[in-house]
């Protein structure tokens, strides 16, 4: 049997080489470069899509989130993303719209920061397909931190401490673009909202989280007559897509159609997530409708019409308490873990 | 001994099948070929911040003048494309001419030349941040819409006058989106490239031509017609861009 010592030498080789590999798959996960964040998703939510550029790593969050608080990405280092993106509000900043560097306004209410791994589309019109490339529209924009890219790079460097930092997060030499729209990114996707009394009474079994009230509140916006759920519906209390909701007869704004050029899409926004809504007022994305009160008879009224509204803005009657209901189920959608939670907040 | 002369027949077997073509292979040959294009007005090279006058009683001044060039290729005989450049980024800020030079090009004969204006929608889909600082799609260059992720496919600043006794207005076109992407194909001047021997091709872009296009004059002076940024005016982008890729010319 010649032949055997050999097989039996292959074998053994094969055998110790895919021992290696796979202790090198563990070795990496624990160095720290490679250390995965830590992230628990709340009871209903699906597996979290992640680029595989941009492993979800403590040390690309630790420095995103560093960057979202830090005004050097500004021109003048006066604004950061937190100016317009706060937590206690959501990450929203309570303007109707947005106020950048020198005082410059944009044209539309910055949205909510959250659950975003889970959108397919970024801005309100969706132009922006990842969050990765999200990053480039705020640093970039006039109005909001008007700074060019290069700029902003070769600033970093120079910084006394970014460089290090990307080189700990990145198998890179340097600040460059790449790393700072993956850390951004990073950080982004841990911003996850799942705890509020209405996920705690769908998912946690938690009956009592909601009253009575809001109870009613939570059959009405699930009823087929309001319709919300058509487009306000699902674990994120969205779906992925773009509609005209009837807020106006005629768009300032042309809404999806500024990127499609298609005039059916005229005055179709992305669906936002109602989570947290009771602290993102304004509404919609020209901020035009101050309080919840004005949403809930806004799609009371079946919209003003426009061509392209959707078929589910059909307008309905409610009683005085079946608003207020509603009103108070749109509260019970506030997750007060997420909105003070450490791990999202300015060291 | 028997063995020894097995290996010996069979060498000379294996010898024998590799010689068996006839004769050696002649050399590869190869060549090198040079890509130039000038930018120009009414004849003249273009340069930043000096006036021009044109053949119709007007005048035009530049800022800037940039645009994407890619899949450059050679025309083979059987049609097929022979790739000599994925994508550059062509900047006439300092210099009025673009001109880089191939080796290693197999001799033969070339049909011609083809290549795109602008970038098709699959490097128009491309991550600008995945790119180095030197490279034409990086971030750096300024040539992207970071609220459409979408690449700028040619950008012309500058300032129009219809009769020079008027004011300069400023005209700005910035076009791009993937169904802006035109791709262009020469093949007045077939070629045959000889071993060792440099083809030189050179194009010219004439902004007379550009924007008095005989079929379709581009009014740069008029408020009407002096801005796009594509979306805002997307008929007034497609004109220029056909009228761009229209006066793009072999020389
Ligand atoms: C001057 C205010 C301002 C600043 C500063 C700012 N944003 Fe925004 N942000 C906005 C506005 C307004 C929008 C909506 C833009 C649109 O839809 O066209 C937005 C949209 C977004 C979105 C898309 C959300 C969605 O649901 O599609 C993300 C993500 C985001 N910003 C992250 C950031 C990050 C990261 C930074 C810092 C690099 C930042 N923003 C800085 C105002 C701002
Ligand atoms: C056809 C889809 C659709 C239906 C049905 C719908 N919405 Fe909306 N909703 C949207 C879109 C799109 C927006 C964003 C519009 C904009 O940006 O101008 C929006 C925005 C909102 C906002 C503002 C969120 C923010 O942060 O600005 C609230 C609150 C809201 N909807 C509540 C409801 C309620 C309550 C119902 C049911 C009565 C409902 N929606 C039904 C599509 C829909």
């Amino acid at each position: 049997m010649p032949a055997a010592p050999f097989i039996r030498q292959a074998m053994l080789a094969l055998g110790i080489s895919l021992i290696l590999s796979s202790c090198r798959q563990d070795d990496l996960l624990r160095m720290p470069m490679y250390e995965p964040y830590p992230l628990e998703l709340p009871p209903g939510f699906p597996d979290m899509p992640v680029p595989d550029d941009n492993p979800l790593t403590t040390r690309r969050v630790a420095l995103g989130k560093k960057l979202f608080y830090d005004p050097l990405l500004s021109i003048d280092s006066t604004v950061s993303c937190a100016t317009c993106h706060l937590q206690n509000l959501g990450f929203t900043d309570g303007n109707r719209v947005s106020e950048g560097v020198h005082g410059g306004l944009g044209f539309r209410n910055a949205p909510a920061l959250v659950n975003l791994a889970w959108n397919e589309d970024y801005m309100r019109d969706g132009g922006v397909p990842t969050l990765e490339l999200q990053v480039l529209a705020p640093v970039a924009a006039e109005v909001e931190m008007g700074i060019n890219f290069k700029e902003l790079v070769d600033r970093l460097n120079l910084d006394p401490t970014y460089p290090q930092l990307f080189r700990e997060a990145f198998d890179r030499d340097e600040v460059d673009a790449f790393g700072i729209t993956r850390a951004l990114a990073a950080f982004e996707r841990i911003l996850v909202s799942g705890n509020n009394p209405y996920d705690q009474y769908r998912f946690q079994g938690k009956t009592e989280a909601l009253n009575a009230s809001e109870q009613r509140g939570m059959l009405l916006f699930e009823s087929n007559e309001l319709g919300c759920t058509h487009c306000h519906g699902g674990f994120d209390l969205r779906k992925n897509g773009f509609e005209n909701n009837g807020l106006y007869a005629q768009y300032v704004d042309s809404g999806r159609t500024r990127v499609t050029l298609n005039p059916d899409e005229r005055g179709k926004f992305k669906v936002p997530s109602l989570r947290n809504v009771a602290v993102t007022a304004p509404y919609m994305h020209d901020g035009s409708l101050t309080d919840l009160w004005q949403v809930i008879d806004h799609y009371a009224s079946g919209g003003k019409g426009h061509p392209n509204q959707s078929e589910f803005i059909t307008g309905f009657t409610l009683t005085t308490t079946e608003r207020t209901d509603l009103y108070n189920f749109l509260h019970a959608l506030t997750d007060q873990d997420f909105l003070q939670n450490p791990a999202f907040s300015e060291e | 001994m028997k063995n020894i002369y097995f290996t010996i027949i069979i060498s000379l077997l294996v010898l024998l099948a590799a010689s068996c073509g006839g004769g050696p292979d002649p050399e590869p040959e190869y060549g090198s070929v040079t890509f130039n294009l000038t930018a120009k007005v009414a004849g003249q090279d273009i340069a930043m911040n000096q006036s021009f006058n044109d053949q119709a009683g007007g005048r035009m001044k530049f800022d800037q003048f940039k645009f994407y060039l890619s899949r450059l290729e050679l025309i083979q005989e059987d049609n097929s494309g022979y790739p000599l450049q994925l994508v550059d980024l062509l900047d006439f800020s300092s210099a009025p001419s673009y001109s880089v030079t191939f080796h290693n090009i197999p001799a033969g004969n070339y049909k011609g030349l083809r290549f795109g204006l602008g970038l098709d929608d699959s490097l128009n889909a491309l991550d600008p941040s995945t790119f180095g600082s030197s490279h034409p799609l990086s971030s750096l260059t300024n040539m992207y819409w970071s609220w459409s992720s979408k690449y700028i496919f040619v950008k012309l600043d500058g300032y129009g006058d219809s009769d020079l006794s008027g004011s300069f207005t400023t005209f700005i076109y910035h076009t791009g989106l993937d169904s802006l992407y035109r791709e262009l194909s020469f093949t007045d001047q077939p070629f045959t490239l000889a071993n060792e021997q440099t083809v030189v091709t050179s194009f010219s872009l004439d902004f007379q031509d550009v924007f008095y296009n005989p079929s379709d004059t581009i009014r740069f002076w008029d408020v009407n017609e002096n801005f796009t940024h594509t979306t805002g005016d997307f008929p007034l982008a497609q004109r220029f861009q056909n009228n761009v890729a229209a006066a793009i010319k072999q020389n």
